[in-house]
């Protein structure tokens, strides 16, 4: 136990000492979800290219990898001239910040308990990602998933995790999902706090802690719930670069979409949106160079990976033929209507149909904020200009998401992909609809002084 | 202080501000609401299979995980296993059964895969599988499952 704690809070330390080189100014709720996700990523990244090199999977290759990383980083924060930051970002907390710390931790403590209770027991959870660590912990190298565990092209950064965690049992293993849910929030939440939203802030972060869909993710080891905290958490800072155009905020997005593509298969799609509304904004601005800066962290998180998939362990995903032969077909405009309106119609009843709302063919559902996101949305549709980045890229996530769908359909099982994947795949962004919704309402509220 | 006329613009902002309250208000109680009373009601369940062992637990939530614990408590280590070819959720789905039969290696096919895999090699028994001969001691669960250790030359 008390070894686990060690290995919490170096990761904590490893992601609090890389977030303090982007020299932003950030909320102690958001340096602290964003140790927890950046510092496991990176140590996973460092452990992955150590077993590359030949080391094996053990402790003292562990702390060495940690050494290591950690000392790079003071390197950069030594080059960059930025002090050694053990600072506690502490402002008198207010009363609604008190109330939501205390049902935060309870929401937390309870994912937390279930998630010990529980064993792993979903298919993803055991034959993709539990399957894939359990083996690197027990053959000591990332080339283990050669051999075992589905999907082979699959990116490592949750397996690796767990390989780590299985040091303490299986238990410990889920409580990852447990800490990526309480790391969500205190972005989301810290974020808000930027944007000045007290208490309309505190009810937003509450309804996302208690949406039955989030919840659920954080408790049954799917490589869905980090990827909608890195997601999120890239989409956030970048619409913070739109409104400062401060860099730090820029390069601070970037890294977090790039561990995205070194979390899920799908990673490299998700970048897109950022992508193009990030060239849109540097067309206006006429800062050329934004977009490739954007792409720079990218790619370091995402080629060793994908060198690793194509020479190491020879494995080809089947993805990337569906997506040409998809991009073909919308771009001679041969579409297959049928599929496209086959998918907008299981969006509408997910989203506009009440028995959706709370429980889904037993898996929970998305609660009221779907609704919830659009009747504000019509309702301050003259402001639209204001939010027009985030909005658009929240629009060109469901586009996005429509359109991996459509490829999915061309193998022709399109129904049973919708059923089994199409709630995941707005996990990604579902929370920066109801951040968008917060932003929106709070305004108004400063405005009518309420 | 003289108070400023009310104009249709601010009148209709004025209502929407109010329109926008009582939205907030009522998703709020009923989004909340309706979360904290379905994580509760997940709270119960575990707290009712706090006892259980893993065994129990994994038994409820997969059917053949019995079938799995007979396969890994009577194959050694350095097993290879054949397995039936059907995948998804079924017995023969190898990637589900590769996380408790670890580091055992899994295989699914037919004789041809069979003759390939060097000792110790067994062959699951379900159902109809499998539709070859295979020479060997069977090793079984009931009258349906069970093991052959597959022995050629015996």
């Amino acid at each position: 136990m008390i070894l686990f704690v060690l290995l919490f809070i170096g990761i904590l330390f490893l992601g609090d000492s890389f977030t303090s080189l982007f020299k932003c100014k950030l909320s102690y709720w958001e340096r602290f979800g964003l140790a927890y996700g950046l510092g496991l990523a990176i140590f996973t990244f460092g452990t992955f290219f150590s077993s590359l090199l030949g080391a094996p999977f053990n402790k003292y290759t562990l702390l060495f990898v940690f050494l290591v990383c950690l000392t790079m980083i003071w390197y950069a924060k030594k080059k960059r001239q930025i002090g050694l930051d053990l600072k506690i970002y502490w402002n008198r907390p207010t009363i609604p910040a008190i109330i939501l710390g205390i049902i935060i931790l309870l929401v937390g403590f309870t994912s937390l308990f279930e998630s010990v209770v529980r064993p792993i027991y979903t298919w993803d959870a055991l034959a993709i990602w539990g399957t894939k660590g359990k083996a690197i912990f027990s053959v000591g190298s990332v080339q283990a998933v050669k051999d075992y565990g589905a999907k082979p092209y699959y990116p490592l950064n949750i397996p690796v995790a767990m390989a780590l965690f299985y040091y303490f049992g299986e238990p410990f293993v889920k409580s990852i999902f447990s800490f990526y849910f309480l790391a969500i929030l205190m972005v989301f939440y810290g974020s808000l706090k930027r944007y000045g939203c007290g208490y309309v802030g505190s009810a937003g972060t509450l309804m996302l802690a208690v949406t039955p869909f989030v919840f659920f993710h954080s408790t049954i080891a799917y490589a869905n719930l980090p990827m909608a905290f890195y997601y999120m958490a890239s989409v956030i800072y970048l619409y913070q670069f739109f409104q400062d155009n401060s860099r730090a905020f820029l390069m601070l997005s970037s890294v977090l979409v790039g561990i995205g593509c070194w979390t899920r298969a799908e990673g490299l799609i998700w970048l897109l949106p950022n992508l193009t509304i990030l060239t849109i904004y540097a067309l206006r601005r006429k800062q050329w160079l934004d977009p490739i800066l954007y792409l720079g962290p990218v790619l370091v998180f995402f080629l060793p990976w994908s060198v690793f998939t194509k020479y190491v362990i020879e494995a080809k995903s089947p993805y990337v033929g569906s997506v040409l032969e998809a991009a073909r077909q919308l771009f001679t405009l041969n579409i297959k209507t049928a599929h496209l309106w086959d998918i907008v119609c299981y969006f509408y009843r997910q989203i506009f149909i009440k028995e959706n709302w709370l429980v889904v063919r037993g898996v929970l559902g998305w609660g009221y904020i779907w609704p919830f996101f659009f009747s504000i949305l019509i309702l301050y549709c003259t402001r639209i200009r204001k939010y027009f980045y985030l909005l658009a890229l929240i629009g060109l996530d469901i586009l996005v998401l429509f359109f991996i769908y459509y490829t999915s359909g061309l193998g022709g099982r399109l129904n049973w992909f919708l059923e089994t994947g199409f709630n995941r795949l707005t996990l990604h962004f579902f929370p920066l609809i109801l951040f968008q919704t917060v932003l929106v309402i709070s305004d108004d509220m400063r405005r009518r002084g309420s | 202080m003289k108070k400023s006329k009310p104009t249709l613009v601010s009148t209709v902002q004025r209502a929407r501000h109010i329109l926008m309250l009582i939205i907030f208000v009522v998703v709020f109680v009923l989004h909340v609401q309706g979360g904290i009373h379905l994580i509760l009601g997940r709270l119960i369940q575990d707290l009712r299979e706090l006892d259980n062992s893993y065994d129990e637990k994994m038994r409820r939530r997969r059917g053949w995980y019995d079938f799995i614990s007979f396969i890994r408590e009577n194959t050694p280590e350095n097993a290879n296993i054949l397995f039936p070819s059907d995948n998804y959720e079924k017995i023969g789905d190898l990637g589900l059964n590769h996380y408790f039969l670890l580091p055992r290696r899994l295989y699914a096919g037919n004789q041809h895969i069979l003759r390939s895999l060097r000792p110790p090699v067994f062959v699951v028994i379900h159902k109809e599988f499998p539709p070859f001969k295979v020479e060997g001691p069977r090793i079984m669960k009931d009258s349906e499952k069970g093991l052959i250790h597959y022995r050629p030359n015996l």
